[in-house]
């Protein structure tokens, strides 16, 4: 039941790369230049690369028994949310870009992410209570189900207010 | 031990939230404008040091150095402008 579960996750997550990285393609083509946007989907594509060649190992790692074990597989997901959040606010930084919606939007994600890992982690090492694991299995993977959609909303949402804008200019 | 690992997860995040709310605050405006307005302050602040020094020092030329505080403050000034009605353009779209 659990393995299945898990070959399930990883069967989404190799679809879920094909269209982040189709969603990046698509976005380069519209927008022409280095955007909010397209830094936002840079580093996602780039993190959901890295992940799932780390998702292997980490997860043999965290079925050893040993709070250290489990701490690596926590503490990993934990880093990730933290270099993504960060990796896209410097390239704001860098680039003098205006944070988009998506862009807000995406660290919020990482951000309840990382809260997630951070409360589960809690609840393991102290009560071990479980209260938490269902939120933490299902909450994730429909978080991450989430972001494609909400990315495109607020993207499409961006590009109709800049043509807005320009007619009401003219 | 435990308590060592939690601390480590809870700098973690602590960091991630500081990121974060520092991404939000670029959304405002544009990078680019508070640069600018931040240029534009520290000319305001070098011309009332100059015009403090230039009262300072009564007993030489000040009429000369006065005259050139004057085009300065009147360049500033007209950058200013510029600046704001850019702004105007941009924000209010008018």
């Amino acid at each position: 039941m659990m393995d299945q579960n898990i070959e399930t996750i990883f069967s989404i997550a190799s679809y879920r790369n094909a269209v982040y990285i189709l969603f990046l393609l698509v976005a380069l083509m519209v927008e022409r230049k280095v955007s909010s946007i397209i830094v936002t989907l840079l580093i996602l594509t780039i993190g959901e690369n890295s992940s799932n060649v780390l998702t292997h190992t980490l997860l043999e790692l965290a079925r050893k028994p040993g709070l250290e074990y489990k701490f690596v597989w926590y503490g990993s997901w934990t880093l990730y949310s933290l270099i993504s959040i960060y990796l896209i606010y410097l390239l704001h930084v860098k680039l003098k870009l205006r944070a988009s919606s998506g862009a807000k939007f995406l660290s919020l994600m990482m951000l309840v992410f990382a809260l997630f890992q951070v409360i589960d982690f809690v609840d393991r090492a102290t009560w071990d209570t479980a209260y938490f694991a269902v939120f933490y299995q299902y909450g994730i993977v429909i978080g991450n189900l989430m972001i494609t959609p909400m990315l495109l909303f607020f993207w499409l949402r961006d590009i109709h207010k800049e043509r807005f804008k320009k007619y009401e200019e003219a | 031990m435990t308590y060592l690992l939690i601390f480590i997860l809870l700098c973690l995040f602590a960091a991630s939230l500081h990121y974060s709310v520092k991404l939000h605050s670029l959304s405002g405006e544009p990078q680019i404008y508070a640069e600018v307005a931040s240029e534009l302050q520290q000319r305001a602040h070098d011309l009332l040091v100059r015009k403090d020094h230039i009262e300072a020092r009564t007993h030489l030329d000040l009429a000369d150095e006065n005259e050139r505080w004057k085009n300065d403050l009147a360049q500033y000034m007209e950058d200013y402008e510029q600046e704001a009605l850019a702004r105007r353009r941009i924000h209010l779209g008018r």
